[in-house]
């Protein structure tokens, strides 16, 4: 570690190393060693150019002297969380904006593409995610009527078909055939598809079964020491149980909550929220919807280096994400916008706020990217962020 | 743009849309206030209800989830079926009652509403909220549940 005497370096030091680190590594050792920057991992595409052995004289003109020293600690790692752990907000942000400089600070033409790309790849995430969610709760609002349906009749002309939409087109409704005339009979048909269709959402959700850890830090402790201690059982729990709304709070509020979003659970909360509102039950699909729209924006904004490796950027899409939810669950953009500033976020940036705004009209959903904010003369006074690193 | 994709297949921009060119006088606007307050009075009920019932219930929820399930989805169809407002599903029915009936057709509802004796409409009005109140709390308090339910009015 460079320049002990510089006190945020210090701290920043201690955060990410530990005595011993180098003859094993854990969880909090990390990626990169600092002696072989020019061999950094080509697995986040981020240059390392800030550091003495690939020295750049534009990065250096750049950058002063505090910032150089910064550069060479363990900024713009991955720090890996552990379950239950905090992200470190302030970390993350000076990381991207290291990273938003080594980008810029290229030149040529096709650094300017890339740079480019950069720039508008949240407007692509945002654009990507709201597709997907919209195409979700289609799929969902089409299986619950059609689903929900059965409970009455069956359409002849095509079983897949809601009352609805078996009689859209004309007024008379003769393909539309119910089970029975008696109402005794009906009764009983409509309870038994309730039921079948309820044990398929509660069976579709035993799919999302996982385990964690009970207490990570003690287990931890306890194999380094040798003693044989009891290992604490881990905790199961059904990632698609629930409305997912506490468990997208907890997450956005920068808790580490591992499983909680895959394309497993978009999936099986998709199905199961289709058949639990099918069956009768006195819920709603737009909890659900919430979780859905979260996994969606996961899935898609791990594609990207930018989010994947940043819990803090991750952070701010899955919030752009969970804004669409409630966007397609009652055709109201603001109303999602609204949503995700009152009930979920706990985000320190309010900048995301217009990009919310931008999100939910029509489902398309912008990310202000540095510059993209700048233009708007609503935000005269916002640099991009690396003033405030 | 919206309008002619028509993305509710009922004409209208948004789920629920009800017309607004009705001129209110002030004694009107105490309806409003009682809404509101029953509003909060419906959430306060909920709430506290779904925690008492999840307090109540949970050593046999975490025993037997399924089986919890199923009484709760059959009582649910038996509570529903016979009230001919809440035997559709959620959508519908906020749909049906937010029609505006004209001299003729309009279903069920509309029917009744147009009948002088309205007393069994009323009771079936009275009855399927407090059905629907009281599955509620269940279903939400009860955490085997895979999905709970969310700002569904009276659902």
């Amino acid at each position: 570690m460079s320049n002990p005497k510089d006190p945020a370096t210090a701290i920043l030091a201690t955060t990410v190393t530990t005595p011993g680190a180098e003859e094993a590594a854990d969880e909090i050792t990390p990626l990169i060693d600092h002696n072989h920057h020019a061999n950094a991992d080509a697995h986040s595409q981020r240059p390392r150019r800030h550091s003495h052995s690939t020295t750049s004289s534009i990065l250096f003109s750049h950058l002063s002297r505090d910032e150089l020293a910064l550069a060479d600690t363990a900024i713009g790692e991955r720090l890996p969380y552990d379950a239950y752990q905090t992200i470190d907000w302030l970390h993350d942000l000076i990381k991207d904006s290291f990273r938003y400089r080594a980008v810029k600070s290229r030149k040529g033409v096709r650094a300017a593409f890339a740079s480019a790309y950069e720039d508008y790849q949240g407007w692509l995430v945002a654009g990507l995610v709201g597709i997907l969610t919209a195409f979700v709760a289609f799929f969902v609002d089409y299986a619950e009527s059609s689903f929900g349906d059965l409970k009455f009749g069956l359409c002849r002309r095509n079983p897949l078909f809601g009352r609805e939409a078996c009689c859209f087109p004309r007024e008379s409704c003769d393909e539309w055939k119910p089970w029975s005339e008696d109402y005794g009979v009906s009764f009983a048909i409509y309870a038994c598809v309730a039921w079948v269709l309820a044990m398929g959402a509660g069976l579709v959700t035993k799919l999302t079964r996982a385990e964690l850890p009970a207490f990570a830090t003690a287990t931890s402790v306890t194999a380094e020491e040798g003693h044989d201690h009891k290992r604490a059982e881990p905790k199961v729990i059904y990632m698609a149980a629930g409305s997912g709304i506490p468990e997208i709070k907890l997450l956005l509020s920068g808790f580490e909550f591992p499983n909680l979003l895959s394309f497993r659970v978009l999936v099986v909360k998709a199905v199961g929220a289709s058949l639990a509102v099918a069956s009768g039950l006195c819920l709603g699909k737009e909890g659900p919807f919430v979780h859905i729209a979260t996994s969606a924006g996961y899935v898609v904004a791990r594609q990207f280096p930018q989010f994947r490796d940043n819990g803090r950027r991750l952070r701010e899409m899955l919030s752009v994400a969970c804004s669409s939810a409630l966007a397609v669950a009652f055709g109201s953009p603001v109303g999602g916008v609204l949503f995700v500033y009152e009930v979920i976020t706990t985000l320190p940036s309010q900048s995301v706020i217009l990009s919310h705004v931008l999100t939910c009209t029509g489902n398309e959903q912008p990310l202000p990217q540095e510059g993209a904010l700048e233009s708007i003369p609503l935000f005269p006074h916002r640099g991009h962020h690396a003033q405030s690193a | 743009m919206l309008k002619a994709l028509d993305p509710t297949r009922t004409g209208r921009l948004v789920l629920f849309e009800t017309n607004y060119g009705v001129i209110y006088k002030p004694h009107n606007y105490a309806f409003f206030v009682l809404l509101g307050v029953s509003g909060g009075l419906f959430g306060a009920i909920f709430c506290k209800g779904s925690q008492m019932w999840t307090r109540r219930m949970k050593p046999f929820i975490n025993k037997h989830p399924l089986v919890e399930l199923s009484i709760i989805v059959l009582v649910t169809a038996g509570l529903q079926y016979p009230n001919p407002i809440t035997r559709e599903p959620a959508l519908l029915m906020i749909k049906n009652l937010l029609r505006d009936c004209g001299a003729k057709g309009g279903g069920w509802i509309c029917e009744q509403e147009r009948l002088e004796d309205k007393t069994a409409y009323y009771r079936w009005l009275i009855s399927g909220s407090i059905v629907k109140i009281f599955m509620t709390v269940v279903t939400v308090g009860s955490r085997s549940e895979s999905l709970e339910m969310m700002f569904c009015p009276l659902c």
